[in-house]
């Protein structure tokens, strides 16, 4: 590793979609098209987009990806009501799972990290996807889940190739997890030894099969990346999928993976002051205030 | 959900205590540390547009309880924020009860939370009185040259605060390069 080790924030904006009586819900309709609101609206405003607070620390977003899921339920209880999806396309729409990193182009040019990205996190993305709805999300020319997808920003760049990973949050730690981990190996290791593993064609045509093939040794890498032992019991979990050919979706509902509940008792019971206040009227005879 | 800064002085131990960490909330809070003692021993700081519409009467009852019980509170609308900032100051953050827990700020937050989450009686919070609260005094109460400090709570608690009040303030601001606090004194001598 470098002598001079950077450490970054990552951050993410994935989709889903509500659906109701098997009908899309369009967001627009229920929400405020405020792009600051973290639980908003994709350009297209049918798709819903999560916009949880970046972190250095890539599991305390699926913990802000739950608290944001779980607000607004609370403010709006009728989305405990629709069924929740996410993937890679639903019903005409598809479903993006970017990742942000925030990593100016001073600390690691940013064509040069994208790559990366392709060969250990684009891969297993793709190995995860369901193929048909893969391909249904990359026909179109516009480039939308291409190989090499980015998009400059302000606070660092945005790594687009992947689908929506939030139908569990065991995956989307896992997604998360893995991005973290390669991302610092790329910044911090100039002597560590990356192989090139996928063709454009790959993410295009979902070539699973070749990808496949691929995976001891993209997993051999990955195993030998600086941060994987931190990360070893979410991102195994990659592993233990891609060798039993699931994917991300399950048969169980997002809405209860995520365990999303009324929690409308959780918020409704009332405490007293001297309740809140009991604690330090009985511990506090003489408090010491330090000079 | 509510995020702490950790690496400020006690806030871990503070929000552990309170058991804030896995609380279930309607609002977003982050808890963060001030540490200049002429800053308000608490500092709340929210933005109109975030806020509920039973808000301003819950911040009313808050401000209310802790001048009762002589704890200085401060606050600020327009913070641009999609979440309710608690700020609190280093020394409310020090004191720690013999058992070495800092309880005092552990239950000004809670009481804070609580309100603004619609958990507690606000009536009765109004005129509950607490012993035993050490005086938490703020540096350079008055400017150089004696005009007393403003303070936005109390213009929030009394009504005189409003977005038309804030757009003038940054007009002042903007207009003689004054500070903002010598905005806010021009602007309020102007009304």
């Amino acid at each position: 590793m470098n002598e001079k080790l950077i450490d970054f924030t990552i951050g993410a904006d994935p989709e889903f979609v509500c659906v109701h009586r098997n009908r899309i819900v369009a967001a627009h309709e229920y929400l405020n098209c405020d792009s600051n609101l973290d639980f908003g609206a994709d350009g297209n405003e049918v798709t819903f987009e999560l916009r949880p607070e970046p972190s250095k620390n890539p599991i305390q977003i699926v913990n802000n990806i739950r608290d944001i899921f779980v607000r607004q339920t609370i403010k709006d209880p009728r989305f405990l009501d629709f069924k929740w999806v996410a993937g890679s396309w639903h019903k005409g729409y598809p479903l993006g799972g970017h990742i942000h990193f925030g990593l100016k182009n001073s600390q690691i040019n940013h064509e040069v990290a994208v790559p990366y990205l392709d060969d250990y996190v684009g891969s297993c993305g793709l190995l995860l996807e369901y193929g048909p709805d893969a391909r249904k999300r990359r026909k179109n020319d516009d480039g939308y889940g291409w190989k090499g997808g980015m998009r400059e920003q302000d606070w660092g760049f945005e790594y687009r190739p992947l689908s929506s990973w939030l139908t569990t949050p065991y995956v989307a730690a896992a997604m998360l997890c893995l991005s973290k981990v390669v991302m610092y190996e790329a910044v911090n290791n100039s002597e560590f030894q990356w192989h090139t593993f996928v063709v454009a064609n790959d993410f295009t045509k979902c070539n699973k099969e070749r990808l496949r093939t691929k995976f001891p040794e993209i997993w051999n890498d990955i195993t030998k990346m600086y941060l994987y032992q931190t990360y070893k019991p979410q991102i195994d979990l990659i592993y233990y999928l891609v060798k039993n050919k699931f994917t991300w979706l399950n048969e169980n509902s997002m809405k209860d993976c995520w365990g999303i509940i009324d929690m409308k008792p959780a918020i409704s019971e009332k405490i007293s002051i001297d309740f809140i206040w009991n604690r330090y009227n009985l511990e506090e005879s003489q408090p010491t205030i330090p000079q | 959900m509510i995020t702490a800064t950790q690496t400020d002085t006690n806030l871990s131990l503070i929000m552990r205590e309170g058991k804030l960490n896995n609380l279930i909330t309607k609002f977003k809070y982050h808890v963060y540390g001030l540490r200049r003692k002429n800053n308000a021993a608490v500092c709340i700081e929210y933005d109109d547009s975030y806020v509920d519409e039973n808000f301003h009467k819950k911040l009313k009852s808050l401000l209310q309880f802790f001048k009762l019980n002589e704890i200085d509170v401060e606050t600020e609308s327009y913070s641009g924020k999609t979440s309710i900032q608690i700020g609190l100051r280093l020394d409310l953050r020090k004191i720690l009860n013999k058992n070495g827990k800092p309880l005092l700020a552990t239950s000004i937050l809670s009481t804070i939370v609580y309100c603004i989450e619609d958990r507690v009686d606000i009536e009765k919070m109004k005129t509950h009185k607490l012993s035993g609260i050490p005086r938490l005094l703020r540096e350079n109460d008055e400017d150089d040259s004696g005009t007393p400090r403003v303070r936005v709570g109390e213009l929030c608690e009394y009504g005189w605060w409003d977005a038309t009040i804030e757009e003038k303030i940054k007009t002042a601001m903007k207009d003689d390069g004054s500070t903002r606090h010598d905005a806010i004194i021009k602007v309020f001598k102007s009304i």
